[in-house]
C-alpha cells in the first residue's frame, strides 16, 4: 500500500522519488492526485531545485496541452517514479512525464499524478478520516 | 484540474519494472534506506511549508520563500534570487522547496 496525505488545502498529494535516465537527474516530487488529468505532469517553478535543464528537454516532441488554467507547452520525458510501498518496499512505474515550460501562469500549479498511473491502482480516498491509500 | 492530451501515442499507461530492474534502479539511486530518508525529509519540508504558508504570506506578501524542514531560510522578490541563494548555500532537492507567497492564489478547479 502506498500512503498519500492531504495538504493544507485539503488536496490529495503523494510523494515519490523521480529519476530521469536521459538526463541522469533524480529528485523527490510531490504530486497532487488528479483523476481529471489524462497524463502525469511536472510544473517546475516550485520544484526547480531539481535543476532540470529546460533547454535539454525534447523540445521537438513538445505538445500544447489544454488545462483549466489555460494552454501550456509540455515536453515529454521518460522517467521512473518510485513510491514507498509498505508491502513490497517500493513500487516503480515507468512513464512519459510531461514537463511544463516554466511560465508565470503555471508557477503556482502543483505537479499532477494523472490517469496514466492512477488507472492502474485502486484508491481509498477518505479525507474525513485523513486516509489516502493506493493499492498497486 | 483537467489536463487533456489528444495524442493517443502520448497517453500511454505506466509500465512496471521487473524485480531485477527495480533493484538495480534503487541501488543506482543510493539504496532503499537513502531513498526513504530523502522522501521523509522532503515530506517534512512540504508539511512545514503547508503549516507556515498563511503566516508567511501575511508577513512577506508576494515574495518567494526558500523553505527548509526547520523553517524559512530566505525570501526574495524573484524566484531566481531565491534559487541563487539556495545554490550558493548548497541547498537543493529534497532539502528545500521554493514557493511564491501569493496573496491572491488561484482557485483550482478539479
Amino acid at each position: 500500500m502506498i500512503t498519500g496525505e492531504f495538504d493544507a488545502h485539503g488536496r490529495a498529494v503523494v510523494y515519490c522519488r523521480m529519476f530521469i535516465p536521459r538526463l541522469n537527474i533524480a529528485g523527490d516530487v510531490r504530486f497532487q492526485v488528479d483523476t481529471g488529468a489524462d497524463i502525469t505532469c511536472l510544473h517546475l517553478a516550485e520544484d526547480n531545485p531539481l535543476e532540470i535543464p529546460i533547454a535539454r528537454l525534447d523540445r521537438g516532441s513538445g505538445r500544447v496541452v489544454n488545462g483549466v488554467g489555460g494552454i501550456s507547452r509540455y515536453f515529454p520525458e521518460s522517467v521512473q517514479l518510485i513510491f514507498e510501498d509498505d508491502e513490497s518496499g517500493y513500487v516503480v512505474r515507468s512513464i512519459d512525464l510531461w514537463i511544463a515550460e516554466p511560465d508565470p501562469r503555471n508557477r503556482s500549479l502543483n505537479s499532477l499524478l494523472g490517469l496514466d498511473v492512477l488507472n492502474l491502482w485502486r484508491m481509498n480516498f477518505d479525507p474525513r478520516n485523513e486516509l489516502l491509500q493506493f493499492f498497486p | 484540474m483537467v489536463v487533456t492530451c489528444n495524442d493517443p501515442e502520448r497517453r500511454k499507461p505506466a509500465k512496471s519494472l521487473s524485480e531485477a530492474e527495480k533493484e538495480e534502479l534503487i541501488e543506482r539511486l543510493g539504496g532503499a534506506e537513502a531513498i526513504r530518508q530523502s522522501l521523509a525529509e522532503f515530506r517534512e519540508v512540504n508539511r512545514r511549508m503547508d503549516r507556515e504558508r498563511t503566516t508567511l504570506t501575511v508577513k512577506h506578501p508576494n515574495k518567494w520563500v526558500l523553505m527548509g524542514k526547520d523553517g524559512p531560510l530566505a525570501f526574495g522578490d524573484t524566484f531566481e534570487e531565491v534559487r541563487e541563494y539556495a545554490r550558493a548555500n548548497g541547498l537543493g532537492n529534497p532539502h528545500v522547496v521554493i514557493e511564491y507567497l501569493d496573496t491572491d492564489p488561484p482557485t483550482m478547479i478539479l
